[in-house]
C-alpha cells in the first residue's frame, strides 16, 4: 500500500504541466484512509483515528533516517516510507507486528518453508521457461523459414527479377507460399448446439488444398457457425477439425492462422485503414524488409512490410471507421488474408466474397 | 464494485457494444449510485466524470496496476475537483512479481 501511495501522489504529475493541480501526499492519505471508509459507507466508524471509531494501528520508527527530522509525517509516509521502519501494528487489537517481527507466525521457519518450495517447484519452471522458449522459436523460425523457401515452391510465371522482389517481402512470401501451397481442410461430423438448439447436425466436409468453396444456404442455416468452428472462436459441441489430416480443435483461434472475415467486418474503429490491414502481420511480430518492426511502428508500418501491396497506396491517414460501406468490407477482407497462413477460404460475405481468396494479389 | 474504463480497449468496446462509454451505460440502467465504486476509472471524459459525481459514486484509483500494465493515469485532480469520492486501491496487477515477468 505504501508502493501504491507513493507512485499514486507523482504519476499525475507526468500527465499534468501544471504543478498546482498536482495530487499532494495529504490527497493519496486521505484516499487511503477516509475515503476508502466513505467507499465502504463506513465513515462514521472507520477512517479517522478519534475515540469510538474502530482503527487498525500502524506505528513507525520516529528514530529513522526517513522520519528524521520530523517535518511532515504524512509527506514523509507517502514519499519516502515503504516498509523498513514499521514497529507495530495492530489489527482487531491484536499485536501482529512488534519490533518489525511477524508476531505469532515463526517467521524463520516459515521462511525456510518457501525456500524448500520454491527448490522443489525450480526444476518444473525452468523446464516451462525452456518449453517456452523452444515454442516461440518455432513459432518464429517457421515463418522465417518459409519466407526464405525459393520461388521453386510455386510455378514459376514471373521473371527472376520480379520472384527475387517478392521474395525479399518476408512474410508477405511465407503467404503466398501458404496460400499456393494450400492445405487440407476437414470437417468430420461436426456438430454444434447454442444452449441445447441445434446450429450444425454432423457436417462433413472435405476442401481441398488451394480450392475455393462457397458456403450457400439461408439465414440461420449454419454458415457463420461452421465458419466459427473451423476458426475456433467456437468449440464444437462433437466432431472434429482437421488441417491436413491433424486435428486442430484443441488449438487456440490465435495460433490456428485462419483468416475470416466477419459479416459485421469487426474492424478496430481505432486504427487507421493501414493499422487494420497490418494488424495480423505486427500481432505475429513480423518484421519488415528493412529490418523495421512492423508490430511498433505507427500509421506508416504497412508501408515497410509486404501488406503494402494490399494496400495499395497509401490510403493509410484515414481512419477505418470514415469509410464508405464497400471499402469497409474491403479492408476487412484483406486484414483477414494478411492475418492468416493457413486459410480456409469461405466467407459469407454477400458481395465480393472473393477478395477474401483472391487479395492481395 | 466494478471495473471501469481502465483500458483504451474499454473504451473502444463500450463505443462497439453500447454506442455509449461504460460509464454512460452503467448510469443508464441504474448501477451508478451512491455505495458503488468504479476501479481505475483511467480513460474518463469530462461526462464521464460529471455523471460519477452526480450519482455520488466512488472512484478507485490503482496508479500502481496503471502505471504497472501501462494503461495510464487517472484523472484524479480533475474527479476531486468535481466532488468525487477518490479512494487509493492497493491492486496489483495479475504479474507482480517481477521474478516471474
Amino acid at each position: 500500500m505504501l508502493n501504491t501511495l507513493g507512485i499514486g501522489a507523482v504519476l499525475p504529475n507526468l500527465a499534468d504541466t501544471d504543478p498546482a493541480r498536482w495530487l499532494t501526499a495529504a490527497d493519496m492519505f486521505h484516499a487511503a484512509t477516509a475515503a476508502g471508509a466513505a467507499a465502504l459507507g463506513a465513515e462514521a466508524r472507520l477512517g479517522r483515528i478519534a475515540v469510538g471509531m474502530t482503527a487498525d494501528l500502524v506505528g513507525y520508527r520516529l528514530d529513522s533516517t526517513v522520519f528524521t527530522p520530523l517535518n511532515d509525517p504524512v509527506r514523509q509516509l507517502v514519499y519516502a516510507e515503504r516498509g523498513a521502519n514499521l514497529a507495530l501494528s495492530v489489527v482487531d487489537g491484536r499485536v501482529v507486528i512488534r519490533d518489525g517481527k511477524l508476531q505469532g507466525v515463526d517467521e524463520v521457519a516459515l521462511l525456510r518453508e518457501a525456500q524448500a518450495a520454491h527448490a522443489a517447484l525450480i526444476g518444473d519452471l525452468v523446464a516451462s521457461q525452456a518449453d517456452t522458449r523452444a515454442l516461440q522459436a518455432r513459432h518464429r523460425g517457421g515463418l522465417s523459414h518459409v519466407a526464405q523457401l525459393p520461388d521453386r515452391a510455386r510455378p514459376s510465371r514471373r521473371p527472376a527479377a520480379r520472384q527475387q522482389h517478392r521474395g525479399s517481402r518476408g512474410g508477405m512470401m511465407a503467404e503466398s507460399t501458404h496460400r499456393r501451397g494450400g492445405h487440407r481442410l476437414t470437417m468430420s461430423r461436426v456438430s454444434h448446439a447454442y444452449l441445447g438448439v441445434p446450429a450444425l447436425s454432423d457436417i462433413s466436409l472435405e476442401v481441398a488444398p488451394g480450392s475455393l468453396t462457397a458456403l450457400l444456404g439461408p439465414s440461420g442455416c449454419g454458415k457463420t457457425t461452421l465458419l466459427r468452428v473451423i476458426a475456433g472462436f467456437l468449440r464444437q459441441t462433437a466432431g472434429s477439425v482437421l488441417v491436413d489430416g491433424a486435428a486442430i480443435d484443441g488449438v487456440p483461434p490465435v495460433t490456428r492462422h485462419i483468416g475470416i472475415v466477419f459479416q459485421n467486418y469487426a474492424l478496430f474503429p481505432h486504427m487507421s485503414v493501414a493499422r487494420n490491414i497490418g494488424y495480423g502481420l505486427r500481432a505475429r511480430g513480423h518484421r519488415g524488409p528493412h529490418g523495421g518492426d512492423a508490430a511498433a511502428g505507427p500509421d506508416g508500418d504497412v508501408r515497410r512490410t509486404p501488406a503494402r501491396r494490399a494496400v495499395g497506396r497509401p490510403a493509410a491517414a484515414r481512419r477505418a471507421g470514415a469509410r464508405a460501406r464497400g471499402r469497409t468490407e474491403d479492408h476487412a477482407a484483406r486484414r483477414a488474408v494478411l492475418g492468416a497462413r493457413q486459410e480456409a477460404c469461405a466467407s459469407t460475405c454477400r458481395s465480393r466474397s472473393r477478395r477474401c481468396c483472391s487479395a492481395p494479389a | 464494485m466494478t471495473h471501469c474504463q481502465e483500458t483504451r480497449l474499454q473504451i473502444v468496446t463500450g463505443d462497439q457494444f453500447y454506442g455509449k462509454s461504460l460509464v454512460a451505460y452503467l448510469d443508464e440502467i441504474g448501477f451508478l449510485k451512491p455505495g458503488t465504486t468504479l476501479i481505475h476509472g483511467v480513460w474518463l471524459s469530462a461526462r464521464d466524470i460529471a455523471r460519477i459525481a452526480e450519482a455520488g459514486v466512488t472512484l478507485q484509483y490503482n496508479p500502481w496496476s496503471n502505471a504497472m500494465l501501462g494503461a495510464g493515469i487517472a484523472p484524479v485532480r480533475a474527479c476531486l475537483d468535481a466532488g468525487i469520492n477518490v479512494s487509493m486501491g492497493p491492486t496489483a496487477s495479475a504479474c507482480r512479481s517481477t521474478s516471474t515477468c
